[in-house]
């Protein structure tokens, strides 16, 4: 025991490995020095000042921290962020504003689907890469991929709705 | 209080989670029920909707404090010991630890009378010493540092072994305590009746017996708890995810001998209550405590696992339930002997009562049930959505559903036939009933005719209709201030202590503002949960926020009004009684003559109205309750056991509906929960250990996506409701209440099998479909 403590206490915080990164992090390039064994989710919540993406289990169990990596919905508890570097992120901070809304944003509005918020910007990301792939789902397509983001609000009925609607905007030839 | 102010209070009732208690409230100004409203009743978009859906919306989770400490809490790992040592000393010594408490620094520090760090461990979990650090990896290698010598005891893990006799005692007035709530006698369940139950068993027509067991259910908040604690000087400020700023406060100042002036406790957004986060807890508490002792802001916020393994639940229960009925289908006795096991609960815990629906549910004039709280090695329950009636619904409403079956009567008409017009406890009319309703309409959506019984069903999928029904006291009532301030440019501020825990909460205010006030939403903004700021209201349990501060708000807003039309009167050259305020003007009702709201505030001395109003006393002699019925269609899989909601539909009277929108929200989610509740959610324990063997979200299984059905439809069934000045009772709590027995009925109606215990697993309804019928 004492051992293991003074193995653990040579990593103290100063004296633990830290790696240079540069990623796109929502379309701006972005250089940072991480831990070594900070997720993706740390340096953004931490490091990056971006608290969209939410932990609510730190074990890719939730899906309350899902952002987009290369365009692929990814659990963000669940990369290194070491593992960004040279790659694309976008957190829910990315997709849009409350002046300007993402149809995904705007639909889930329209629809009401949501309640207290908190795994909404995973449940949108997730809705998004789902899109970005398959512009026509239907609702049980919307349902499945959908599944790995938990809401213990109970608003899926209304996210498969919202997510339908924002696919119809998106269809449209203007956009 | 002057003599004056005296004369205008009076006793009013106000019923909370099942409890009925007295109040004393001020008699306010009556205003009669709204005509025709323009905001009120439209599905309005969430005024918080834009900052969720983009990551704006803070929550406890998301502060970040400049010097901000991680803090963290060492559990015991034993069910039941005594810490006989504790080494804190190497832990204190890592760099970069900047408080570490065991027992001995909190000895004077109480919370609900229990304390915060205990060298005697009454459940795994319980928390024994805690630590601030500059990152949480170094917290977390403190706690690894530090030493304890344990002393394991045998813990006492279920019911049956707390109650036998020579059981080691887990507190000294002994293991068996009455009921749900309340201060209760050591060693005595707590016993209601009403007429002669046993007797009108024994006489009755028909009589059935049966036993139904729930699990321990767990909120499972996405935002676990967590509390941020910063002080300057001797005044504390805390970030709680809480459904009550204000008990929030009340607990830290006992806590901490603190005038409530110099708490501010504050709740912008929260990730999720369902009951769990009615007040402080011991991580708020050890939150302060570490902040005052570092110097620097703590962030103490649990794990999924601390969540789990520590947090509260909805307790079990075994329900020995008995009803007796003429052949005609009369309900002429119900009896329940319920058996709750509690965990660490002290005085002070609030559970529910699982016998309640026993006695509201239904026209019976002999009622007997007798409720034990037990205590076991295990972390105290808490109040959880309906608490207590989501238990006692699913044995009372399949019960029900068997003596249909029994007597061969449709459990629809047998319902209706047992309606109470009345209230059955207290024998008060209703100030508004539409139960009866709830079933027609409901029973008409599900296609209920179209129902067949389970002999007429083979295959391998089988599909059923279940119904189950619910009452529960949602008319809130004081205490719930309000404020609402005019601007010098028209704009309006809503003053709430009001936690929003997604309910709407925010946005149904600003449309009753707007509307009474006759102002434009986009000018009303809801400011709310903050103690320094806000004024006081009870936290957002008990189904009470909507009927409790909306009628505050409302009157508020008139005061505004009246203020404005008195200062818009002599610009209009008429007298205030001829002034409305329409789309932002006031305008004369006849000549049309009008001015800008805005003009005249900017034109009055203060260059502002304020209008503070509290919410009156309900009315005597009137018993205030929502209703819902709610229907299933399942399909069951009886190869595989699995059950699939295929169709829902629930139907309420919560009154009348303030926003369609945010209320569909709120029903739907009740129903999902309860399908979790049906299908999918049991805390499980190592049975020798009595550790949480699922304390995760792939373990502890809440619905996904895929296990909601495609559609819950919602029906508003609510006839007028007369009892407050917005016309709304509650609606947070009824769409829980029935969504499991119904599940269970339309299991069994599919496959003639019957599922006493929930929840209906593929393993239970396999053995079950196994077994002779």
């Amino acid at each position: 025991m004492a051992r293991r403590a003074a193995t653990r206490s040579s990593k103290s915080p100063a004296a633990r490995h830290v790696t240079q990164i540069e990623l796109e992090l929502n379309g701006r390039v972005t250089r940072a020095s991480v831990p070594d064994h900070w997720t993706l989710l740390e340096f953004l919540r931490k490091s990056a000042g971006l608290t969209g993406a939410k932990e609510g289990c730190n074990a890719g169990e939730c899906g309350a921290c899902t952002v987009l990596l290369d365009g692929v919905a990814v659990y963000a508890c669940c990369v290194l962020a070491a593992e960004t570097s040279g790659r694309r992120v976008m957190t829910i901070e990315g997709l849009g504003t409350p002046e300007r809304l993402d149809p995904l944003q705007e639909a889930f509005l329209v629809d009401d689907a949501l309640q207290c918020g908190f795994c909404i910007p995973g449940q949108i990301l997730a809705a998004k890469a789902l899109l970005d792939a398959e512009p026509s789902p239907d609702r049980e397509c919307v349902r499945r991929a959908l599944s790995g983001n938990l809401c213990r609000c109970g608003c899926y009925v209304k996210i498969a709705t919202a997510v339908l609607r924002a696919a119809a905007i998106r269809r449209e030839p203007e956009r | 209080m002057s003599d004056d102010c005296a004369e205008k209070t009076v006793e009013t009732e106000l019923e909370i989670e099942g409890r009925k208690v007295k109040v004393r409230a001020q008699v306010e100004r009556q205003l009669p029920p709204w005509g025709k409203t323009t905001l009120v009743g439209k599905s309005m978009r969430r005024v918080d909707g834009p900052d969720k859906v983009t990551g704006a919306a803070r929550y406890t989770h998301d502060v970040q404090l400049s010097g901000m400490l991680y803090g963290k809490v060492l559990r015991s790992p034993h069910a039941r010991a005594r810490v006989a040592e504790l080494g804190l000393s190497a832990a204190a010594k890592l760099p970069g630890v900047l408080a570490v408490l065991g027992p001995g620094d909190v000895r004077g520090v109480r919370l609900g009378g229990q304390k915060v760090l205990s060298a005697e461990a009454s459940y795994a979990g319980e928390e024994i010493a805690a630590l601030a650090a500059t990152d949480e990896e170094t917290a977390e290698e403190a706690l690894s540092l530090i030493r304890v010598r344990w002393e394991p005891l045998p813990p006492v893990l279920e019911p049956e072994d707390a109650m036998a006799p020579g059981a080691p005692a887990l507190q000294p007035g002994g293991n068996v305590l009455g009921g749900g709530f309340g201060p209760q006698t050591p060693g005595k369940p707590e016993v209601y009746e009403r007429g002669d139950a046993p007797a009108a068993l024994a006489a009755a027509e028909v009589e059935l017996a049966r036993v139904y067991e729930t699990p321990a259910a767990q909120h499972t908040c996405l935002e676990t708890h967590g509390a941020v604690a910063a002080w300057d000087g001797d005044g504390l400020t805390v970030w709680e995810s809480t459904q009550g700023v204000f008990f929030v406060r009340a607990a830290l100042c006992e806590a901490l001998g603190l005038p409530a002036s110099r708490v501010r406790v504050l709740c912008p957004f929260m990730g999720g209550g369902f009951g769990s986060k009615n007040s402080a807890d011991r991580h708020t508490l050890l939150a302060a405590l570490l902040a005052r002792r570092s110097g620097r802001p703590v962030r103490m916020v649990l794990s999924r696992r601390e969540d789990f393994e520590a947090g509260a639940y909805r307790p079990a229960s075994r329900q020995q339930m008995a009803i007796g009925l003429t052949r005609r289908g009369r309900i002429v006795a119900l009896t329940s002997r319920a058996v709750n096991p509690v965990g660490a609960a002290l005085e002070g815990h609030y559970f529910g009562s699982c016998v309640g629906p026993v006695h509201d549910f239904y026209a019976c004039a002999n009622v007997r049930t007798e409720n034990y709280a037990i205590l076991t090695s295990s972390p105290p329950p808490s109040a959880f959505r309906a608490p207590g009636h989501v238990q006692g619904a699913f044995a009372l409403e399949q019960l029900v559903d068997e003596a249909a079956d029994e007597l061969g009567l449709d459990p629809v008409r047998l319902r209706l036939a047992n309606l109470s017009a009345n209230d059955p406890d207290s024998g008060q009319p209703f100030a508004s009933n539409g139960l009866a309703s709830c079933l027609r309409l409901g029973a008409k959506a599900i296609g209920w005719d179209s129902r067949k019984p389970p002999r007429a069903k083979a295959g391998r999928f089988r599909s059923g209709l279940g119904v189950a029904i619910a009452t529960w006291g949602a008319g809130g009532g004081p205490p719930a201030v309000a404020q609402v301030v005019l601007h010098e440019d028209g704009s309006v501020v809503v003053l709430t202590g009001a936690c929003d825990l997604g309910t709407g909460t925010r946005t149904v205010m600003t449309q009753i503002a707007a509307e009474e006030l006759g102002v434009a939403v986009s000018t009303v903004l809801v400011a709310n949960a903050d103690t320094r700021t806000t004024p006081y209201c009870l936290p957002s349990f008990g189904s009470l926020t909507v009927a409790s501060t909306g009628p505050a708000v409302r009157l508020a807003a008139a005061e505004v009004k009246r203020q404005l039309l008195d200062a818009a009167s002599p610009i209009l050259e008429a007298p205030a009684s001829s002034l409305l305020v329409m789309r932002g003007k006031v305008r004369h009702a006849v000549t049309g003559k009008s001015v800008a709201v805005a003009s005249i505030a900017a034109s009055l001395p203060a260059r502002m109205i304020v209008g503070t109003s509290q919410r009156g006393p309900n009315p005597d002699g009137l018993v205030l309750a929502s209703f819902s019925a709610q229907f299933a269609q399942v399909e069951v899989d009886c190869r595989f056991g699995t059950v699939r909601v295929k169709r829902f539909v629930s139907a309420h009277d919560c009154g009348r509906v303030l926003n369609p929108a945010t209320w569909s929200s709120q029903i739907q989610g009740g129903v999902l929960q309860g399908i979790g509740y049906a299908l999918l959610e049991q805390r499980t324990r190592d049975p020798g250990t009595g550790r949480q063997l699922n304390a995760g979200l792939l373990d502890y299984k809440i619905p996904t996506a895929p296990d909601s059905p495609p559609e819950i439809e919602v029906i508003d069934a609510a006839p007028p409701y007369p009892a407050n000045n917005i016309g709304a009772k509650g609606s947070g709590e009824p769409p829980i209440i029935p969504v499991a027995a119904a599940i269970a009925n339309a299991v069994a109606n599919a496959t003639g099998r019957r599922l006493r215990t929930a929840p209906i697993t593929p393993a239970r309804l396999l053995a079950a479909l196994s077994a002779e019928p």
